[in-house]
């Protein structure tokens, strides 16, 4: 039988995960036009910094003495370094804090150099650049042995280990979901400030939005480099909840996934991600149940796939606009009215 | 110094780019956007045939224009139930694109999904399949058919569209719309009819050149996607406009690719093979920086 | 002359393919004064706004602004010293509001730092200054009822209101304006000239114009500019220009 609360860990863990893609896709996407399809090179950078550091930092701060290769010895030591974590907490934060701040540096560093070819390129070029670009960071983690495995993989202590059992968990989900919120937090408050409006502005109208004095440079650069960082962040809780990093797991299909809850959702909406990243895990744990109920002559992973490319297709093609359309921003301006007789009045109207 | 069979591998390989580079550079011609489903079509073709050849038992190179009518098939099918009608409700260029990666997605998953009936009602080997080849002995030498099959396909497939679109009615017409769909249309062309011709062609080149693969790497549904990137540094090297850019930009790419992963392996350096793809990226990236208009923008002008 | 030009166009050369938009442009446009530019269709003078705007890189020639050459820099620097044009054919930010359209105008900076956006709320503040700006802006040019419309609802002629209502909210010193009344209707048209020129006397605005209809804009303008093929033909007051023959000659050709 099916653990549900493991499912519940699972679903809460991994909605807040794709949140934060989302919420950051939606940034680069939905606001400035920026359609990032190396998404998941950014995500990859945030869980490759952890496979490459928190095994070693925590070796380092347990006192262990690394014997043998890498590639071989890191899920052994990752389980020796949690059990250090279960009666020091502060060094498992420590880990993870160090982590975090490296991983999202890393990302915006990235993110900044990816905002190199944004600006020059047309979408299509960036689009193969970018996917191309995270196809050799992939292939990279994946031939170059001491950096995060190889094609072992590499293990990824578990910060939490000092929780009591049954609470870790809810652990995990916790953490994912309050970095998820802040990371939504962030994308509604820019979305919906003079920050949010010079975005929209440069993707309507990039000629007008520069002779009235915007940056564009600039602003693909801030975006991108946000973006990235948060991406990078996801990379990190994805990884710690995984208790592994495996290079092949960061393949283009993330992207798509990404963009499809941003579109699904309603690209231009902040509200649109919440939904879409629901509608999406909502699918995908249905057909993962149905997996144990239906006996069919194929594979049925290729079946959602199929399910998911088509799901894209109809929504482009019947309601573009996704299921939370977007609206004009809502900045201060909500306290304007205009009384009967014309006039402008300071109340709440909508 | 090099093997000459490394030299031979390379123009097989540039063959079956330049066919794949020139097929999409065709399609972005009439859509104005890239279309990631592209190594698809290939993948589609390849199939197709192998299942004439597992199944029907054909021999194997009869098989050829099967894969031609696979991809052309397929193409012609996602330009006008998914690209076409997406445009008709003033889709925008992006999520042309975004459609294009959905299509990829569904793509490689309906192969997958193919590969497993495949096997599952046949028996047969549905993944990593390769076809096997005869050898020719030309003055003496002893070369495969491969080489001779596929440089021969690419001269008569440029030939053919060659003519199409220089000496027939319907390249002109295929011209105009390609020009100026508007006026064209104007003219009295059927621009949409133009377009899906030119899709049925540009997935049957692609379907050949799928066709080609299996002889020299083990081939599975996923492979689409992985010759993609060379297709595009291909097509971008050309000038993503120019037809007779792809094809140059398709040998290029090719040679540069299979030499420059050769020589890159072999000590001092001794770099894993699987770095390849890094070959294309590069010169991506080089033409995208330097020469952002394509090699084809070097001997004439946007035609 | 009293004035130094607040602008100036030096031997301004612009190709496209064969042919030349811009061959050999020199004009000056004195401070505080509205200098128009007419010509028959085709005769550069879009193009010579769009060099002057940044919108172009010019193959020859230099730009002047307050004797700085500001030939090839990028159009949000030049609207940093208070260069701002409208387009021939509007380009709204489309999926904006109205009055948003004209915020995003604004010269207060608000949406430069995403980090003081996050950390604070003084924005806000600022930000109802300058919504009771833009409505009087709004007010001006009779479009205040629609400022929570979307830009892409609006008509023809409203939508040129509004490229005229950004830049106005721009509080530029030197206004570019490319057929700020093409489409307006004729009542409207007069208040919109008359504003021009209120500008021009009470806070010392420059602007340089490009107009069809000369028979409402002619009677506020100083100084004139008529181009053909890619050259300045004339220039002076309206009369002198009015009454050059080569003017009417260029306009009866074409
Ligand atoms: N982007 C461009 N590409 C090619 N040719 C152009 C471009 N912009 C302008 N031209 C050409 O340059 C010449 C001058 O055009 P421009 O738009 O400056 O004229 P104009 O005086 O503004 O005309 P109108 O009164 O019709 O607006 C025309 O022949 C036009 O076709
Ligand atoms: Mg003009």
């Amino acid at each position: 039988m099916i653990n549900l609360f493991l499912l519940l860990v699972d679903i809460g863990t991994m909605y807040g995960v794709f949140l934060i893609l989302s919420a950051s896709m939606e940034l680069e996407y939905g606001e400035l036009g920026i359609p990032n399809f190396g998404k998941v090179m950014f995500f990859a950078a945030g869980a490759f910094a952890v496979g490459a550091l928190a095994v070693r930092l925590g070796t380092w701060l347990a006192g262990i003495q690394w014997q043998g290769e890498f590639k071989t010895k890191s899920i052994l030591y990752s389980t020796a370094v949690s059990n250090y974590f279960a009666t020091h907490p502060l060094q498992a934060l420590l880990v993870f804090a160090v982590t975090l701040v490296v991983a999202a540096v890393f990302g915006a560093i990235l993110g900044i150099v990816a905002s190199y070819p944004a600006i020059r390129l047309r979408e299509d070029y960036l689009a193969i650049t970018l996917i191309a670009a995270g196809e050799l960071f992939r292939i990279f983690g994946r031939n170059y042995d001491p950096f995060i495995g190889g094609t072992m993989g590499v293990g990824v202590p578990d910060i939490l280990a000092w929780m009591p059992p049954g609470t870790k968990e809810a652990g995990y989900i916790a953490l994912s979901l309050s970095f998820a919120a802040a990371s939504w937090l962030i994308l509604y408050r820019l979305s919906t400030s003079p920050f949010g409006r010079a975005l929209r502005a440069i993707r309507d109208e990039e000629l007008a939005a520069a002779t009235l004095g915007k940056d564009i440079v600039k602003y693909r650069m801030k975006v991108l480099a946000l973006g990235s960082a948060m991406a990078a962040v996801a990379g990190v809780i994805y990884a710690y909840y995984m208790g592994s990093v495996l290079a092949d797991d960061f393949n283009p299909l993330k992207t798509f996934l990404v963009v499809l809850m941003v579109v699904l959702g309603g690209s231009g909406n902040p509200y649109g991600t919440l939904v879409g990243v629901a509608v999406y895990i909502f699918l995908d744990r249905t057909l993962a149940l149905l997996k144990h109920y239906i006996i069919l002559p194929f594979d049925i992973n290729y079946a959602a796939m199929l399910f998911f490319g088509v799901i894209l297709l109809l929504v482009l093609m019947y309601r573009p606009e996704g299921i939370i359309p977007e609206r004009p921003l809502l900045t201060i301006r909500a306290k304007f009215c205009r009384t009967k007789e014309g006039k402008l009045e300071k109340r709440l109207c909508k | 110094m090099i093997d000459p069979n490394i030299l031979l591998d390379a123009l097989v390989y540039s063959n079956m780019l330049a066919l794949l580079s020139l097929s999409l550079t065709l399609t972005i011609m009439t859509l104005k956007v890239a279309n990631f489903a592209h190594g698809d079509l290939a993948i589609i073709g390849v199939y197709g045939a192998y299942t004439f050849i597992v199944i029907a038992g054909l021999a194997t190179y009869l098989t050829m224009p099967l894969a031609f009518l696979f991809g052309g098939i397929y193409a012609v099918l996602c330009y006008l139930l998914i690209y076409s009608p997406l445009r008709r409700r003033g889709a925008n260029f992006v999520m042309l694109m975004i459609a294009s990666m959905a299509i990829d997605i569904a793509t490689r998953a309906l192969l997958q999904i193919y590969a497993d009936l495949l096997k599952f009602n046949f028996k047969v080997y549905s993944r990593a399949f390769i076809f096997n080849d005869f050898t020719a002995n030309i003055l003496g030498v002893q070369v495969r058919g491969l080489v001779l099959v596929s440089s021969l396909s690419v001269i008569a497939l440029l030939a053919l569209l060659y003519i199409l679109l220089m000496k027939t009615k319907f390249g002109v017409a295929m011209r105009a719309a390609i020009e100026n769909p508007a006026l064209a249309e104007v003219l009295g062309i059927n621009v949409e009819k133009v377009y899906a011709t030119s899709w049925f062609l540009a997935g049957g080149f692609a379907g050949i050149a799928g066709f080609f693969l299996p002889f020299r790497i083990p081939t599975s549904p996923d492979l689409g996607f992985i010759i993609l990137l060379p297709i595009f540094a291909a097509s971008i090297l050309g000038g993503i406009n120019s037809l007779s850019g792809a094809v140059v930009g398709g040998y290029i790419v090719g040679f540069s690719e299979i030499l420059g992963t050769y020589l890159l392996s072999q000590p001092p350096i001794n770099l894993s093979t699987a770095y390849r793809p890094a070959i294309p990226f590069t010169i991506l990236i080089i033409t995208l920086l330097l020469l952002p208009q394509g090699i084809a923008s070097l001997w004439s002008r946007g035609d | 002359m009293v004035d130094d030009p607040l602008l100036r166009t030096v031997d301004l050369e612009k190709h496209f393919g064969g042919v030349k938009a811009l061959d050999g442009v020199s004009i000056e446009v004195e401070p505080a004064k509205v200098t128009m530019l007419i010509g028959p269709n085709g005769s550069g003078k879009t193009t010579l706004i769009n060099v002057v705007g940044g919108a172009l890189r010019p193959d020859g020639g230099k730009v002047l602004y307050r004797d700085e050459d500001i030939t090839y820099l990028p159009p949000h620097e030049r609207y940093r010293r208070g260069i701002v044009r409208t387009f021939q054919v509007p380009k709204p930010f489309r999926s904006l509001s109205v009055l948003e359209n004209l915020l995003v105008a604004s010269r207060a900076g608000l949406d430069t730092s995403a980090a003081k956006i996050l950390l604070s709320t003084d924005w806000a503040k600022k930000e109802e200054e300058l919504i009771e700006k833009a409505f009087r802006i709004l007010e001006l040019l009779n479009i205040d009822h629609l400022w929570d419309t979307r830009a892409d609802q609006l008509s023809g002629g409203q939508m040129k209101l509004l490229e005229m209502g950004r830049a106005l909210m721009s509080e530029p010193s030197l206004l570019l304006l490319d057929e700020p009344v093409a489409g307006v209707n004729p009542t409207l048209a007069h208040d919109i000239m008359s504003h021009i020129v209120k500008l021009r006397d009470e806070i010392g605005l420059t602007f340089l114009i490009v107009e069809h209809r000369l028979d409402i804009t002619l009677q506020y303008v100083d100084r004139v500019y008529a181009m053909h093929q890619g050259r300045v033909i004339s220039h002076g007051t309206p009369e002198e220009v009015m009454s050059d023959p080569k003017v009417v000659e260029a306009y009866l050709g074409d």
